[in-house]
């Protein structure tokens, strides 16, 4: 028997709904929804952000806003429950709202400096009307920074940082349709696919959606395979014009899937019929998509191409010629518009492909590392991701053994992991396949808990749906925030880097101790940056200033003069008419508190010997920053 | 007739409507809150649900899906196309994604009205 007849629409589920009167879950939803609002607003003004710990935002939150997160796990079981799709949806909103929507509340600036000098890149690209690949590698993949310097510039702003700071909150909200959209394609179960949803909302704390390039090209993702698994079902009436190897290697997948699980259906909700110049439109659109993705970020076209090259072996997307044209693409733009990174970075590009052990090596060992604090929070991402990663498992495995081969879902939710054999991608690959194979994974996890329409609808299913939900959901708002010590920019802080762009002329060297400041959303290309730590480590007790600016100083010793003679080293300008001053701030002193390579408290021992040190002279001091400026910056140290 | 002619109407109607007052924001500089709001909400989601609204695409979720990423495509590859054609201009970058808005709208109309006389 066919599983499609087990399944009825969700639009019979609704349907019934909302032919009856309120019931009892849907008010019972309902109040839980309003009491969980009033309670995470009424607290907003009792976060004290200053008395934040290495745990981060969790640390800070007030027991109400605890109370409200706490209510939201039942709120969505009563609403699934209640069958009302409105509800369902109200649900998934609030939570995306309260959930994404805290630090961007509470915190009165833009969160995570990197996002200030994504500003600046495309104020560049917004003041000077050019994109020059030559200034650094982001130029090679422009398209976020030139729409964010369109969007900023017609809304009236200077400068694009003005519209960053609700971007996380926007994005989620965005990936809204396309997530439905690709769970109606891929089931026709209404609780399995809100509850995917939900799990993805609640297990997203990756937090790749701040004011960033893959924040955009993950909606740009999201998008294309929403299209291409709605509209673009495989047909198999239609005769086969792709290549011989290609259909072959198809078919012998296939046969041996379905040698393995003998005549078992897969579920594919039928797609809805469409004219050729839909289909021609749509396919315009995929081809538009993908263009953008690829002028956009480095990673996700290749992780797109992966998922639709799976979607087309596992004959889940009828355009099977699109694998090769979106790797033409994505080859003729790495050819022709990124040569001017790739020539001077072809071996940091291909030095570690196959060398799956080193790259997700260095995604595992580099992060577990800092303070007790920052540990416990590395370890609960961990835990939360595997058992996500085990609920999918299951949930696939469940399906399986009721007689699903959910062979797009499980084909999405590998397509990544490939992506371990390319390279690190500066230690971040684990959690951008964490990333892309998160809506799927999801998707799966909910199917442990409604496999399918007749299973799973009893009240104790939903309980334990509602206990893992609390779960993943509690574990977000650590895992989520873990880092907000640092990503948390203060008032006073961005105040200091203004200063700083009004003292220091044009050329200046311009010094920090680690990233973690707000800066280079202006003059990105006018100053010269350096930092007092780098990506390596110090391995020895330095005498002579390291000369690679990748390497930290080290201030393992005693004496103020050496500490002295290195920070001054670090910041010597090349030529006399140049200035070089040096900023300590406070989410500077928590990075480095947090991660290293330094002692606890070092940057605050640094900062205490340069102002008593006379080659330095205060400039600015406002109690969260302090500008330092060299006296004479061309002297080499003593 | 009437009442369905009016009603297939009022989505190419308002897609035009917040086309016109984006330009109109821009150009008069009123408020950036306001600007940014409508501009960027427009820039977002309009000209994609136009064009799939034109080629008669009407599916819940999923076009609103696919209008987001189209509006950001488009949004995104003709500024960038005037960057590189070393014509830089935000508002006209605008003006031709409203221009793409309206010109759909318009369209769509005429076809909508075209389906209701023929049926």
């Amino acid at each position: 028997m066919s599983s499609t007849t087990h399944l009825r629409p969700l639009e019979l589920l609704t349907a019934r709904a909302s032919a009856s009167r309120l019931d009892g879950a849907t008010w019972a939803s309902l109040s839980l929804l309003l009491f969980a609002s009033a309670y995470f607003i009424t607290s907003l003004a009792d976060v004290n952000l200053d008395a934040m710990t290495d745990i981060g935002l969790a640390s800070v939150l007030p027991p109400r806003m605890l109370a409200a997160y706490a209510l939201l796990p039942p709120a969505f079981c009563l609403a699934l429950r209640s069958g009302r799709t409105w509800l369902v949806l109200a649900a998934v909103v609030i939570t995306v709202m309260l959930l994404f929507g805290v630090a961007v509340l509470v915190e009165p600036t833009v969160r995570f400096s990197v996002s200030w000098r994504h500003a600046g890149i495309a104020q560049v690209i917004q003041s000077t009307g050019a994109v020059d690949p030559r200034i650094d590698a982001y130029f090679n993949w422009p398209g976020f920074f030139v729409l964010t310097a369109f969007l900023a510039d017609v809304s009236g702003y200077a400068n694009p940082i003005e519209i960053a700071r609700w971007t996380p909150l926007v994005l989620e909200l965005l990936y809204l349709p396309a997530l439905l959209t690709i769970g109606k394609a891929l089931t026709d179960d209404s609780r399995m696919l809100w509850g995917g949803v939900w799990l993805f909302y609640v297990s997203n704390w990756i937090g790749q959606d701040y004011f960033s390039p893959q924040g955009l090209a993950f909606l740009l993702y999201l998008c294309t395979l929403a299209v291409l698994l709605r509209w673009f079902q495989y047909d198999s009436r239609r005769s086969s014009r792709i290549p011989e190897t290609l259909a072959t290697l198809q078919s012998r997948l296939l046969s041996m899937a379905s040698r393995l699980v003998g005549s078992k259906a897969d579920l594919a909700p039928s797609a809805p019929p469409t004219s050729a110049g839909q289909r021609i439109t749509l396919v315009l659109v995929v081809v538009l998509l993908f263009v953008a993705v690829v002028g956009t970020h480095q990673l996700t076209p290749i992780a797109l191409l992966l998922s639709v090259t799976s979607l087309v072996l596992v004959r889940r997307c009828a355009l099977r010629g699109l694998p090769a044209l979106l790797a033409i693409l994505l080859g003729t733009w790495l050819v022709y518009m990124s040569v001017a990174y790739l020539s001077g970075h072809a071996s940091d590009v291909t030095g570690k492909i196959g060398a799956v052990n080193q790259n997700v090596g260095s995604n595992v060992s580099g992060r577990v590392k800092g303070s007790d604090g920052h540990l416990a929070v590395v370890y609960l991402r961990v835990a939360v991701t595997l058992v996500f990663w085990t609920l999918a498992m299951m949930g696939g495995l469940r399906r399986f053994r009721l007689g699903f081969v959910d062979r797009a879902l499980v084909a999405l939710a590998m397509a990544p992991f490939p992506l371990l054999l390319l390279q690190s991608y500066g230690g971040e690959v684990l959690l951008r396949v964490a990333l892309f194979a998160m809506p799927f994974m999801a998707l799966l996890a909910a199917a442990l808990f409604f496999p399918t329409l007749a299973k799973g609808r009893s009240r104790g299913t939903l309980v334990i749906f509602g206990l893992v939900a609390t779960f993943l959901l509690a574990g977000f708002v650590v895992t989520r925030y873990g880092n907000e010590r640092m990503d948390y920019l203060s008032p006073r802080e961005v105040a200091g880097v203004e200063a700083l762009y009004r003292i220091a002329p044009p050329g200046s060297v311009l010094v920090a101790a680690s990233n973690a400041v707000p800066w280079r959303y202006t003059g990105y290309a006018n100053y010269k940056y350096k930092r007092l730590t780098g990506i390596n480590r110090v391995k020895y007790q330095v005498v002579v200033v390291p000369a690679d600016e990748s390497t930290s100083i080290d201030i393992g010793t005693a004496s103020s003069r050496l500490i002295v003679q290195q920070v001054a080293a670090r910041m010597v300008a090349p030529n006399r008419s140049q200035r070089s001053y040096l900023i300590i701030s406070r989410s500077q002193k928590a990075d480095l508190d947090m991660f290293g390579p330094w002692r606890r408290n070092s940057l605050q021992h640094v900062e205490d010997v340069l102002r008593r040190s006379d080659r330095f002279q205060i400039v600015f001091d406002n109690g969260d920053a302090t500008i330092f400026r060299l006296a004479d910056p061309t002297s080499q140290p003593q | 007739m009437t009442r369905r002619l009016s009603r297939d109407a009022a989505w190419p109607l308002a897609l035009a409507a917040w086309g016109v007052l984006a330009i109109v924001l821009v150009f008069a500089q009123s408020g950036v809150w306001t600007t940014a709001l409508v501009t960027i909400g427009f820039v977002l989601i309009a000209p994609g649900a136009a064009l799939l609204g034109l080629s008669g695409i009407r599916d819940g979720a999923a076009m609103l899906a696919t209008s987001i990423g189209a509006s950001v495509g488009l949004a995104l590859l003709i500024p960038s196309l005037l960057v590189y054609a070393h014509a830089w201009s935000p508002k006209g970058a605008l003006l031709i994604l409203v221009g793409l808005t309206e010109t759909a709208c318009a369209l769509w109309l005429v076809r909508s009205r075209g389906w209701r006389r023929g049926a």
